[in-house]
């Protein structure tokens, strides 16, 4: 404690000493001991403090510039991205014809049906028939992968009931490309077969209104144990009705050079199994 | 007389003549506190600026929440902390032992003629010998006039140590300049 209160009293008898000196230089040594810092140093600062309030202002007009500026052209942007959208779209379907148009490779000579069709006028592009045709000659390639001509046949068939002939004719151009492209490399091996499968197609008349039945739809309803009356039987083709739920049906036409119908006539009143009709081609 | 924080609140608001009041009445002892710390009148006049600049773009953050000059000086401090780590000898005055003592030697042969310059100039050179930490409690006790909790907060010590820093301080101002009065 005592040692405490020494301490104190050293220390008070130091600032008494050192406040002294103090008092008697700023009374006596005016000038020597009261520094001052340069005029130039306050008109920085000064100017520094005026500055940053007239930035600030400089700022806000700015700002409140652009904003109007923005709100004048806004059109701009939406313009430009109206602009690409349309130039994409048409590049992609100038895309498709072009190729079509420069394809001449004889390996891929099994396409050329495809193409035509695809190329072809708008009217017989919706064609709903037509359209399945395509997908159903497309989906024969072997080099289209099984998966993807399942659900594209799935998808335009929805489609095509809700009158979208023209979406799904696009999604068929695009399977197509995407096919004709994987296939490149293996067309060599499959171009004798292709070659005769598309003349054969060729040659036969193929009424404008057909829906021609793919092996895929085939094993499809196979599968869902879906049932099938006849209806007309021509030199290469089986005319038959397919049941849906209800009291809905579809007419699909069969390639006799696909399918094979035993005791196929046109006056049979039953409804079948699509197992009972053989596929020539597995 | 409008208060430090009103002014500095009306800085705040685009008062640029509230900022000119501020600087007017604390440029001196910042000045001063920066050219006790042993520097050139150069590096001194540049950390003042800086720290009225610091001011200057910290006015929209600005909150009463101790004296204004607590906030001034802790800015100050803080960049003399930092020029003294990365100081050089170069812009540092030099004023050795040897030199105080030429200096006192001069005055004991003529004790009676001591002027009141040299006594400024002794306890200038005596203050730069202290540590720096001596050194920034005995100027903002001494010469800014904060109190020894004010000057805890402003350099974020403990207040025994600010005190004991203070004690040591006068102690070893008193034992250099002590020839004078005698």
């Amino acid at each position: 404690m005592s040692i405490e209160h020494d301490k104190n009293k050293s220390t008070l008898d130091d600032e008494k000493f050192i406040d002294d000196l103090y008092a008697q230089l700023s009374s006596e040594a005016e000038g020597s001991f009261d520094e001052s810092p340069s005029a130039e140093l306050d008109e920085r600062v000064l100017a520094a403090a005026h500055q940053s309030i007239n930035v600030k202002a400089t700022v806000v007009d700015l700002a409140s510039n652009k904003k109007s500026k923005a709100s004048r052209v806004w059109y701009v942007p939406v313009g430009i991205a109206a602009s690409c959208l349309l130039a994409v779209s048409l590049v992609i379907n100038q895309g498709g014809e072009v190729l079509i148009n420069t394809q001449s490779s004889p390996q891929l000579f099994h396409q050329p049906s495809l193409e035509r069709s695809l190329s072809s006028t708008e009217s017989v592009m919706a064609d709903k028939p037509v359209l399945d045709q395509k997908i159903a000659e497309s989906e024969a390639m072997p080099m289209l992968a099984k998966t993807q001509q399942m659900d594209l046949l799935q998808t335009n068939k929805q489609r095509l009931k809700a009158g979208k002939s023209r979406q799904i004719e696009e999604k068929a151009r695009i399977a197509f490309h995407s096919a004709k492209k994987s296939s490149a490399k293996k067309s060599n091996e499959f171009s004798v077969m292709d070659k005769r499968e598309v003349a054969e197609i060729k040659t036969t008349p193929v009424p404008s209104e057909r829906v021609w039945l793919s092996t895929s739809q085939y094993h499809l309803f196979v599968k869902q144990s879906r049932l099938w009356s006849a209806m007309v039987e021509s030199d290469n083709v089986y005319l038959i009705n397919v049941f849906y739920d209800g009291e809905q049906t579809e007419q699909y036409s069969l390639s006799k050079d696909v399918f094979n119908i035993d005791h196929f006539t046109d006056k049979t009143a039953g409804k079948f199994l699509f197992k009972q009709i053989e596929t020539i081609t597995e | 007389m409008t208060s430090d924080e009103k002014l500095m609140l009306a800085f705040s608001q685009g008062d640029a003549s509230a900022f000119e009041q501020l600087y007017s009445r604390h440029k001196v002892v910042i000045y001063r506190f920066f050219i006790r710390q042993n520097l050139t009148v150069a590096v001194a006049e540049e950390l003042s600026h800086d720290t009225w600049l610091k001011i200057i773009n910290a006015k929209k953050s600005y909150q009463v929440s101790a004296k204004f000059t607590t906030y001034l000086f802790t800015i100050a401090r803080r960049l003399a902390s930092d020029f003294q780590q990365k100081k050089s000898n170069v812009c540092e005055v030099n004023t050795d032992e040897s030199e105080l003592s030429s200096l006192a030697i001069v005055q004991n042969n003529e004790s009676k003629t001591v002027t009141q310059q040299n006594l400024a100039k002794a306890l200038k050179q005596q203050i730069s010998q202290l540590p720096f930490e001596q050194r920034e409690v005995f100027l903002l006790k001494q010469e800014a006039g904060f109190s020894i909790e004010d000057i805890a907060i402003i350099t974020s010590e403990n207040k025994e140590k600010v005190k004991s820093r203070w004690r040591y301080a006068l102690k070893k101002m008193r034992e250099g300049l002590s020839f004078y009065v005698n």
